[in-house]
């Protein structure tokens, strides 16, 4: 099975070398995406000797990853991963999220930190970070019924059916739980797996303080518009 | 109708002569896309009409037999959907444009990603013969 990691990176350019180091010695194929940074991220990525998709204008999160389901898409992969720039993510445990796929038991598993199992006590979520994955998990069980510990985790395995199904439809900003709905939504299967990740070496998060305060009503019109076309879907 | 409400609709088809006006100056100076403009038009000329015959319409003519103040609520709430109807329809177009601006986008990347090696490629081969 050709398998692809999708590595969205936006000023990355410190986290960047050491994540592409650590894929190139696991033997996987992977892609770039970079979302117009301003910093030499496209550089350090094209000299790791990896393709790079050098988006010309910014897109956020949602259009970067989008981008990196197309170019898979095209080019005839199986499974996809998609790994944060930040290094925050260990491709080391990427076997454990595969694995769930290649048995053909989902259609797509997200490596989650607070499955109550096995918590990853060692990484430390931002108080911000961690009411906005609060929120959203609570609204994806109100309106799926699906419980899932970690809505906001980008560290997620797709099989071919799932990320081609991305590539035509997914959302632009803060991604991770609306596109969760879609897949349910589209009757994919979707399951968790406990992972450990790491505290980013370098750059800033994305997830501010600000947009934490946003965060709520962006997954409430997302999750609105999501259902409505579902309704109207259904009604046709 | 009421002197009141002939001065009031007087102003008012003032007022929208003068946009009229403007938008034709914004389009003949190339700063308003004729295209896009279309519906405005439409909705200016629509709103236009309505101030012209609100005598003969249904929703104006109940007007007559209120009081001034009544008549001045009614413009406002019709005023207020026309701003509703055209910022809704700004935001749809909005919409569309980004939308085909990120597949632009994306498209274009990864056009890049296919051309750039060789473009590389072609670069370094005279200095190899060399």
């Amino acid at each position: 099975m050709k398998l692809l990691i999708i590595i969205p990176a936006y000023n990355e350019e410190e986290s960047l070398p050491g994540l592409l180091e650590e894929v190139r010695q696991a033997g996987y194929d992977a892609v770039i995406v970079d979302d117009a940074s301003s910093d030499s991220t496209k550089q350090v990525a094209k000299s790791a000797g990896f393709p790079v998709l050098s988006l010309p204008v910014n897109l956020g999160i949602g259009g970067g990853v989008q981008t990196g389901f197309v170019y898979a898409e095209r080019n005839d992969y199986d499974i996809v991963v998609q790994v944060d720039g930040d290094g925050q993510h260990d491709p080391g445990q990427i076997p454990k999220i595969i694995s769930h796929i290649t048995r053909g038991e989902a259609d797509c598993v997200i490596g989650s930190r607070y499955m109550p199992e096995a918590p990853d006590t060692v990484h430390e979520t931002s108080f911000a970070r961690r009411m906005g994955m609060y929120f959203s998990t609570g609204i994806l069980h109100l309106a799926t019924g699906l419980r899932i510990h970690d809505t906001t985790s980008g560290f997620r395995a797709l099989n071919r059916a799932a990320f081609g199904f991305f590539a035509t439809e997914y959302p632009v900003d803060h991604p991770e739980a609306e596109s969760l709905l879609l897949l349910h939504q589209a009757g994919f299967r979707i399951l968790e797996v406990p992972v450990m990740m790491r505290d980013r070496t370098g750059g800033q998060s994305l997830f501010t303080f600000f947009r934490a305060i946003l965060y709520p009503l962006r997954v409430i019109i997302g999750f609105m518009g999501i259902l409505y076309k579902k309704t109207r879907r259904n009604n046709i | 109708m009421t002197t009141f409400s002939f001065t009031v609709q007087s102003v008012c088809l003032g007022g929208l002569a003068l946009l009229f006006g403007y938008t034709l100056w914004l389009m003949r100076t190339g700063r308003l896309n004729a295209q896009i403009t279309v519906r405005w038009v439409l909705a200016e000329s629509a709103v236009f009409l309505a101030v012209l015959l609100w005598r003969w319409l249904p929703l104006f003519s109940v007007t007559s037999t209120l009081g001034d103040r009544e008549l001045l609520v009614i413009l406002a709430v019709v005023f207020f959907v026309f701003i509703a109807f055209l910022v809704l329809d700004c935001l749809v177009r909005i919409s569309t444009h980004t939308h085909q601006i990120k597949l632009l986008t994306q498209e274009l990347a990864l056009l890049r990603e296919c051309t750039e090696p060789r473009r590389d490629q072609k670069i370094v081969e005279p200095s190899d013969r060399e």
